[in-house]
C-alpha cells in the first residue's frame, strides 16, 4: 500500500544543514497499524509528515498503491490529504471558530456531496469516538482528551485509507490516552483503516502489529 | 464550487464568531472612509455646481452668442431673438449691450462694464431680478436709472470681497456718476442693488436698453451679445448647430467657455477631488490589509491545519476576501444611510458659506454606487494580497514554525 525508497529529509537552518531521515525505506500493507518508534529527535514526525504528504523530502520516492506521490503538485497532494489520507497532529489542532461538529464535517464539505450526508456522518463519527452529546461545543469548552478524539473523527470523515497520527497522546493524561488508543485500534478493526502512528513510549508496541525504528534519522533494527 | 461553499462557511463562522471589538472597529474605519469618500467630494461637487447655477443665472445664460469677424455687433437682434427662442431645445433668449465704465460717488470710484438689457425679457434668462438686497429692479422706460452689483455699489458692508475697490456706501436712491469709455458722462438714480453672492457677477452694473439706445442711436437693433437659456438635459452643442442655420456667421460660446477664471476653480475642485477619492482609497485598502495580516499572522497555525486536511488554497484566500467584502458592504450601507439621513439633512439646515454662495451637499447616486464598488474591490484586493502570501508558505512552516 505504501512503499518508501530511500527516503532523505534534509533541513536547512541557517548554513547549517540537519540531517532528519536518511535513507529510509520501508513498506506498510493495507489493514496494518504500524507503529514508529524512536527518542526524541529521531525523525519519527518528519518520517510521518512525508508519509502524510504534509512535507516535501529532499531526495527518495513514495509510493501509494504502486503511484509515485513524491513530486506530485500542491493542488493534487491536497486532494490526496482531503480524499486519502487522515492525519491527527500531536497537538489539538481544530479550528477554534467551529464547532466539534463542524470541524469533523469540514473536510466532508470540501470533498462535496450533499450537506445533509457530511453533517449525519460526522455525527456517526463523534459517536463513534464518544463524543455525540459533545458535538455543538467549540474546542476551548473540551478537554485534551476530547479534542484529540474530534480530531480522529475528523480524518475519518472522507473514510481514508490510512490514518496517520504524530503521537496522539503525547498531551493526554494515562486515561484519555487509553481511550485515543482504543479508538484508533477499534477503527481499524471494524473499519479496516490502515494506521501509521507515531511514539517514543515502549507501552505503545502493544497497539500495532509493525514497527520501524528510528535513530538519529536512520532506520534501525530495534528500539534502541 | 465547494471551494465557494467552504469559503462562504468558513467567512461566516469567522464573523460570526470571531473577535468582536475588531470586526467593531473594522467597520467602524470603513464607515469613516466611505463617508469620507461622500462628504468632501459632495462638498467640492456642490460648490461646482453653485459656481456654475450662479454663472448660468447671472451672467452667461447656457450659450453666448455673439457677433464674429470684425463686425462689432449683431444685427436685427430682435428677430434673431425670436427665431432663437422659437427652436425647440431653447426656453428663452434676450439680448445685452456692454459698456466700460467708471463709476463715481462722493469721490470714490470704481471700473466696471455697464450691460443695456430689456429688463422683462432679461428676467426670462436670468435671475438678477431675484437677487435685488435694496430698491427694485428696472423697467424697459427706466432712463436715468442705473442697477448696480453690491461689489460695485459697497452698500456699506465692510465684509465685502472687494469693498475696498468699491463705491462703499451707494445706497438705493442716490446720484451716481458714470463716464462711459467713449467719453459720455451720465448721472443716475440707483434703482437697486443686487447680491448674487458670486464676486463676478456682482461687479456688474445694468441700464434699460431704452437709455443705451439714447446714448447710442446707431445701435438701435443691435447687441454685443445675445444670450440663450436651454430646456433641462438638452445638448448645448445642438443648439448652436440650430442657431448657426438660422444666421450663420456667428461666434458662440457655452457658459463653461464663458467661466473664465472661476472655470480653473472648478477644474481644480474636480483634481482635489480625485486626490481625496484615492487617498480613501488607500486608506481603505491599509485599513483591510492590516485587518487580515493580524488575522493571517494570529492564524497562521490554523491556517496550516486548514491546509493539511485538505481544505484548497483558494478556499482560504476567498474566506478571507468575502469577510473583506461583508466589512465594507456593512461599513457601506451604515455610511450611506447615515450621510442621506443625517450628514445631508443637517449641513442643509446649516449650510457651508462659500464667497460665491452657500453649498449643499448633493447626493449623486451614480458617484455613491461608483465608489461602493471601488471600495468594495479595494477591499477584497486587500484581503487577497496578505492571503495570497500566507496560502504560499509551506505547511510544515504554517503548523510548525515559531
Amino acid at each position: 500500500m505504501i512503499n518508501v525508497k530511500k527516503l532523505t529529509r534534509i533541513y536547512k537552518l541557517g548554513n547549517v544543514e540537519v540531517k532528519a531521515l536518511v535513507d529510509v525505506s520501508l513498506g506498510i500493507e493495507t489493514g496494518d497499524v504500524t507503529c514508529i518508534m524512536g527518542k526524541s529527535g529521531s525523525g519519527k514526525s518528519t518520517l510521518l509528515r512525508q508519509l502524510g504528504l504534509i512535507d516535501r523530502p529532499t531526495s527518495g520516492q513514495i509510493f501509494l498503491d504502486g503511484d509515485d506521490v513524491t513530486r506530485l503538485s500542491d493542488g493534487a497532494r491536497s486532494r490526496l490529504r482531503l480524499t486519502y489520507l487522515g492525519y491527527i497532529f500531536q497537538e489539538f489542532a481544530l479550528l477554534a471558530e467551529l464547532t466539534a461538529h463542524e470541524n469533523v464535517y469540514l473536510p466532508g464539505m470540501m470533498l462535496g456531496g450533499k450537506a445533509a450526508d457530511y453533517r449525519n456522518r460526522a455525527e456517526e463519527l463523534l459517536e463513534i469516538v464518544g463524543l455525540k452529546e459533545r458535538m455543538h461545543h467549540k474546542p476551548k469548552e473540551l478537554s485534551g482528551g476530547e479534542q484529540q478524539r474530534v480530531a480522529i473523527a475528523r480524518a475519518l470523515i472522507n473514510n481514508p485509507r490510512v490514518l496517520f497520527a504524530d503521537e496522539p497522546c503525547a498531551n493526554l493524561d494515562t486515561i484519555s490516552s487509553e481511550r485515543v488508543m482504543g479508538t484508533l485500534v477499534k477503527l481499524n478493526k471494524e473499519l479496516g483503516v490502515t494506521i501509521v502512528f507515531v511514539s517514543h513510549d515502549p507501552d505503545d508496541k502493544k497497539y500495532a502489529n509493525r514497527f520501524i525504528f528510528l535513530k538519529d534519522g536512520r532506520q534501525v533494527p530495534e528500539y534502541i | 464550487m465547494n471551494s465557494l461553499k467552504v469559503a462562504t462557511f468558513l467567512a461566516i463562522k469567522s464573523i460570526a464568531r470571531g473577535n468582536v471589538r475588531v470586526l467593531v472597529l473594522t467597520i467602524l474605519m470603513l464607515i469613516l472612509v466611505y463617508l469620507n469618500l461622500l462628504f468632501t467630494p459632495a462638498l467640492l461637487d456642490g460648490a461646482v455646481e453653485t459656481v456654475n447655477n450662479k454663472t448660468i443665472n447671472t451672467m452667461s445664460g447656457d450659450v453666448v452668442v455673439q457677433a464674429a469677424g470684425e463686425v462689432p455687433a449683431i444685427g436685427n437682434v430682435s428677430e434673431l431673438v425670436s427665431q432663437i427662442e422659437s427652436l425647440n431645445g431653447v426656453s428663452a433668449a434676450c439680448a445685452r449691450n456692454s459698456l466700460g465704465a467708471d463709476i463715481s460717488y462722493e469721490g470714490e470710484r470704481a471700473t466696471t462694464v455697464v450691460y443695456a438689457i430689456d429688463p422683462d425679457q432679461d428676467s426670462k434668462v436670468f435671475q438678477i431680478s431675484q437677487n435685488i438686497i435694496e430698491g427694485s429692479y428696472l423697467a424697459p422706460e427706466d432712463t436715468d436709472q442705473i442697477l448696480l452689483g453690491v461689489q460695485i455699489a459697497g452698500n456699506d458692508r465692510k465684509d465685502l470681497a472687494l469693498y475696498s475697490s468699491s463705491l462703499k456706501s451707494v445706497h438705493v436712491g442716490d446720484r451716481v456718476s458714470v463716464s462711459y469709455v467713449g467719453g459720455v458722462q451720465k448721472q443716475y438714480t440707483v434703482k437697486g442693488i443686487f447680491y448674487t453672492e458670486l464676486t463676478q457677477g456682482d461687479l456688474r452694473a445694468y441700464i434699460s436698453e431704452k437709455e443705451f439706445v439714447t446714448m447710442n442711436p446707431l445701435m438701435t437693433g443691435k447687441a454685443s451679445f445675445i444670450h440663450v437659456k436651454t430646456k433641462d438635459n438638452v445638448k448645448l452643442e445642438s443648439v448652436i448647430e440650430e442657431i448657426k442655420g438660422i444666421r450663420p456667421g456667428l461666434k458662440f460660446q457655452t457658459w463653461e467657455d464663458f467661466e473664465g477664471f472661476l472655470r480653473s476653480m472648478t477644474d481644480s475642485f474636480k483634481q482635489i477631488i480625485v486626490i481625496l477619492r484615492a487617498t480613501a482609497f488607500i486608506v481603505a485598502a491599509i485599513t483591510i490589509f492590516i485587518v487580515t495580516y493580524v488575522d493571517l499572522v494570529n492564524k497562521r497555525r490554523q491556517i496550516g491545519i486548514q491546509r493539511a486536511i485538505g481544505i484548497t488554497g483558494a478556499s482560504i484566500i476567498l474566506s478571507y476576501i468575502f469577510r473583506a467584502i461583508v466589512y465594507a458592504i456593512v461599513g457601506i450601507l451604515a455610511a450611506a444611510l447615515i450621510f442621506k439621513y443625517a450628514v445631508v439633512p443637517v449641513e442643509a439646515h446649516y449650510p457651508f458659506h462659500f464667497p460665491f454662495g452657500d453649498v449643499f451637499l448633493p447626493v449623486n447616486i451614480p458617484y455613491l454606487i461608483s465608489s461602493a464598488l471601488i471600495l468594495c474591490g479595494v477591499t477584497a484586493v486587500s484581503a487577497f494580497i496578505p492571503a495570497f502570501r500566507m496560502i504560499r508558505i509551506k505547511i510544515i512552516d504554517a503548523i510548525w514554525a515559531s
